[in-house]
């Protein structure tokens, strides 16, 4: 224990370390630790600066008021650390490291911040001085699952929620004392988070377009979440009467917000309703049945098969509003949102505004907040400097403050008047020297519209979503295929792809380009993709049944099963072996896939045909050794094992 | 630095010794920026340059992108209702065959579209498949028309509704709906049911509104929002792809139907050409066309959006309208300037 402790101390690499232990601070002492609480309260008295949005939201960026100055507090993850912008002197006040990657940020009702730290399993309490210009202190941390992201405060400021995006979870914390209250399993990436009026807590996912519903009220603690589908079915005259049937997924759901509804004759303040606002795309991976003709899902027939969306939801009766994507062109919009990221709303009268800060085309959009899909009403979109991350709005000035994660700057966006004027504020943005060397690849792999790398628009981000995956399996002239993880499972892994065809990451780059409909890409700027996809960041490393993943690891090696002669250690033998294929396969061998971060990827097999890995352990015809044959206990325990990969 | 940072941490965590599961913190005072902040215009050309994030070279598409929408806000309640009622016996419509097709009648209203079922008479009450469509004031039309006259029999659920130009103004326009069977025998309509009453404009002049009631034995009716505006080509709707042209149907003109039921919502949306607002400006003064030509791209074509939702007890509707970048903006200024006179 001394010596973890000491070697954290000294490299920061805490919040790496994945811990069960309750949230509390350990004392090394010579025989056994002193384990002391550390208290969440704010440490010292006098006002501090309060939170601008009523919206009680986590954001990349927080605004806040101090007196008469408009302060951005900033989650800057590449540089680990949060920085406080004076907005109307544009210009940045001070740069608080902290102990991971800051993704969102909240100002809580007494001034502190919390901070969700997402390449571990903390929170961060911070409580800003009297001076905005002194450096914020961090006061405690708290453990909850892995990858926290999305923070929301429930209307009396009384609870504090935190989405896990690995962890898939929703954890409720009292916001006062910070204590955990209670733990929710969630499907899988939950992201955006907001509570509304009645105590009700909503989840937006990052993928297969559902949304969950949690209760907060007292005595809930049982019952499990709701889910809303969002699927969509397309509407084109252009597309044929069997296609346009089909259920639409979706993807990239990293932001929720709501709007209020205006108020309509005879209506009540009480009874204002609000929508639910759920920027996403809109996917169609293609009908698993048929083998296409064309990589990567259906050809355009009036409908993209990637296309922005808002689903609307009542949150009142729990439904979407939005069922349809509508398509009224012959060719597919160029410039679309197809990696939305982050929005905020502009209550602004009667005609409230969406924006949506998006990353491959760097732009925010204003869209029209009160519409069916607010997508089909744009009023104006904004350039803002490369990976718009978070995105905050000042009612009282009309201004929303946009943070730029690839270049490091806060813009200003002045949103009354025609002529709208932005200005941007660089930071003092540190990012680690192997992300710097990584950081045009990583450009390069959210770029969307760039027709070297597709035909249709789409971005390497598109399917491998921050470098991991998007739960869909895809068809192509070769079959249906599952989108394989990336981050954290490429490095010495080779070969590539699913008919693993390619010796380098490289080679599978070019040769998923070519198949993309893109251009192709010159030799250095494949490397640069390879750089950034060998540094993309691996999720916070899972936290196991110590006992069960022991046996399972057992089960797993041992020669009965089989399990470990091709998938060497978890990772892959660099062979490919004939499996039991489909009708819709071209082939029947494919590549040994590495394990690592495999149970939160599923779907899994090249076409994704299992939808769990226990539906995988138990199915005799899987050709995965002979784990159907083993007693439930040792299927779970290999389960257990595969999970802790 | 570090060690700064840690002796800071020590001291607030107020604990002896360094603890190894809180934060550590350093700090980095920010000096005053000189000159003054950059003011840029809305396009930002250059991003503040990052360490190795410099701007990428590249071929981005040159494909159009969604146009800007401007939207008005209509209440749904508002708008002017009209209740299904008893049949009108003067309502009706014929057809009568041609050597190369088949020649269309309706009473009462001039510009009308009649949608025939494949399947059964009214009084089946279950959903049918669409047999034929055709709509007066020109030669629009799709399905097969069945032969009919001596020798046929048979009836098959037939609806028509349309308006007149006899009370068209910019404000509103007198709307007739009917819902009857299409007797094979005679080759003629004849309602059981029908509507009649005044729609009112949402774009003064271009687009008009009519809630359709229909009163339940509970004393609870139903309603839909029809809305009636010029032809539209490319019509998608929210609606069951099943039963399409229960959602729209497109000829002389487009009629948009959204059923109104609490906690749903319903949108369309469509392009509108200049020989689409040529031909309803010939509607309107009674000018026949033996035909319709339109060669416009469609994609330079302007985007009208309509949607409705019933949230709680609000029910709001909204209606976009976006000009793709064309050449030649002049033939939607009437159209463009009707509705900025209503947002």
């Amino acid at each position: 224990m001394r010596r973890v402790v000491i070697a954290c101390l000294f490299i920061g690499a805490c919040a790496r370390v994945p811990s069960a232990r309750a949230p509390r601070t350990v004392v090394a002492g010579p025989e056994s630790p002193v384990v002391i609480p550390v208290s969440c309260a704010r440490r010292t008295h006098g006002p501090r600066p309060a939170a601008v949005s009523t919206a009680r939201q986590g954001s990349a960026v927080a605004l806040a008021r101090a007196g008469d100055r408009l302060l951005a507090y900033v989650a800057d993850a590449d540089s680990r650390s949060v920085h406080t912008v004076d907005i109307d002197q544009g210009r940045e006040l001070v740069r608080t490291r902290v102990d991971g990657e800051p993704r969102q940020l909240l100002v809580l009702p007494d001034g502190r911040l919390v901070a969700s730290l997402s390449d571990g399993t903390h929170l961060a309490v911070l409580e800003p001085g009297d001076d905005p210009a002194t450096a914020l202190t961090p006061i405690c941390q708290r453990d909850v699952p892995a990858e926290p992201w999305g923070l929301a405060l429930s209307a009396d400021d009384a609870k504090l929620v935190v989405t896990s995006a690995w962890g898939s979870a929703l954890t409720v914390l009292d916001a006062a004392t910070m204590d955990v209250k209670r733990v929710v399993p969630l499907p899988r990436d939950p992201r955006g988070v907001l509570v509304d009026d009645a105590g009700t807590a909503f989840v937006g996912h990052l993928v297969g377009a559902k949304m969950s519903v949690v209760d907060l009220g007292e005595g809930q603690g049982s019952d499990a979440p709701a889910t809303i589908d969002l699927g969509a079915r397309k509407s084109t005259p252009l597309a044929q009467l069997g296609d346009r049937l089909a259920e639409r997924t979706g993807s990239q759901g990293y932001a929720l917000v709501s709007v209020a509804l205006p108020a309509m004759a005879g209506a009540t303040e009480a009874s204002e309703p609000r929508r639910l606002l759920f920027p996403m795309v809109s996917v169609d991976p293609g009908d698993p049945e048929r083998r296409s003709s064309v990589y990567y899902g259906p050809p355009f027939d009036g409908v993209a098969k990637q296309i922005p969306m808002v689903s609307v939801v009542d949150p009142e009766r729990r439904q979407p509003l939005s069922k349809y994507v509508l398509g009224t062109t012959e060719k597919a919009y160029a410039r679309e949102c197809l990696l939305p990221r982050a929005a905020a709303v502009r209550a602004h009268g009667k005609t409230p505004s969406l924006l949506v800060a998006c990353f491959g085309i760097d732009a925010v959009l204003e869209l029209d907040a009160l519409t069916v899909d607010p997508f089909r009403a744009e009023r104006r979109r904004f350039a803002v400097p490369p990976g718009p991350e978070g995105i905050a709005v000042d009612e009282a000035s009309g201004r929303a403050v946009v943070f730029s994660q690839f270049a490091g700057a806060l813009t200003v966006l002045g949103l009354d008047g025609a002529a709208a004027a932005a200005r941007t504020i660089p930071l003092d943005y540190h990012p680690a020297p192997a992300l710097a060397a990584a950081a045009r690849g990583r450009m390069l792999f959210y770029r969307t519209d760039d027709t070297r790398v597709s035909g249709d628009g789409v971005a390497c981000s598109s399917c491998h979503i921050d470098g991991r995956e998007d739960g869909l399996t895809w068809t192509t002239p070769m079959g249906p295929r599952q989108t394989p993880m990336l981050a954290g499972r490429l490095d010495g892994t080779g070969p590539y792809g699913w008919e693993g065809d390619r010796a380098s990451v490289g080679a599978y780059i070019a040769n998923t380009v070519e198949r993309l409909g893109g251009k192709g890409l010159q030799a250095q700027e494949i490397d640069e993709l390879t750089a950034f996809l060998l540094f993309a960041r691996a999720p916070p490393q899972p936290t196991s049944d110590a006992a069960l993943a022991s046996r399972g690891r057992e089960l797993f090696e041992g020669s009965a099963q089989g399990c470990g002669g091709c998938h060497v250690g978890g990772a892959t033998d660099a062979k490919v072996h004939g499996i039991s294929a489909t009708a819709q396969d071209i082939q029947t061998s494919f590549d040994t896939p590495a394990l690592q971060f495999i149970g939160g990827t599923a779907p899994y097999f090249h076409d994704g045909r299992y939808p769990t890995l226990e539906a995988l352990l138990a199915d005799p015809g899987s050709s995965m050794g002979h784990s159907a044959s083993l007693p439930e206990g040792d299927r779970a325990a290999l389960a257990a094992y595969l999970r802790s990969l | 630095m570090k060690l700064r940072g840690v002796c800071l941490l020590a001291a607030m965590a107020a604990v002896a010794g360094c603890a190894a599961h809180a934060p550590r913190v350093v700090s980095t005072p920010i000096p005053p920026p000189t000159p003054a902040p950059v003011v840029v215009p809305a396009v930002v050309a250059d991003p503040p340059s990052a360490p190795g994030a410099g701007p990428l070279e590249g071929s981005l598409a040159t494909g159009e992108a969604r146009p800007a929408a401007q939207t008005l806000r209509f209440d749904v309640d508002a708008l002017p209702v009209a209740t299904w009622g008893a049949a009108w016996h003067g309502a009706g419509f014929t057809l009568h065959p041609l050597k190369d097709g088949w020649r269309l009648w309706v009473r009462t209203t001039i510009f009308a579209e009649v949608i025939v079922a494949a399947g059964g008479p009214s009084s089946d009450k279950g959903p049918s498949p669409v047999g034929f469509s055709a709509f007066t004031g020109g030669s629009f039309g799709e399905g097969s028309v069945p032969a009919c006259g001596p020798g046929s029999s048979g009836k098959r659920l037939a609806v028509w509704d349309g308006f007149g130009p006899a009370g068209w103004t910019d404000d509103g326009i007198d709307v007739e709906m009917e819902e009857g069977d299409y007797d094979l025998a005679t080759c003629s309509g004849t309602p059981v049911r029908s509507l009649r009453g005044r729609a009112s404009a949402l774009v003064p002049g271009y687009v008009y509104a009519v809630r359709a009631r229909e009163e339940g034995e509970d004393g609870n009716g139903k309603e839909s929002l029809v809305v009636f505006l010029p032809r539209g080509a490319l019509v998608a709707t929210a609606a069951d792809p099943m039963t399409p042209l229960q959602a729209s149907n497109t000829g002389a003109f487009t009629r948009l139907t959204f059923p109104l039921a609490r906690g749903t919502a319903g949108s369309a949306s469509l392009r509108l050409s200049p020989a689409s607002l040529a031909l309803w400006a010939d509607l309107r003064q009674m000018r026949g066309r033996g035909g319709f030509a339109d060669t416009s791209a469609l994609g330079e074509n302007l985007l009208l959006g309509v949607d409705v939702a019933w949230q709680g007890d609000a029910r709001l509707g909204s209606l976009s309208l976006a000009v793709p970048k064309v050449k030649d903006r002049k033939a939607y200024s009437g159209l463009l300037a009707a509705a900025k006179r209503v947002m």
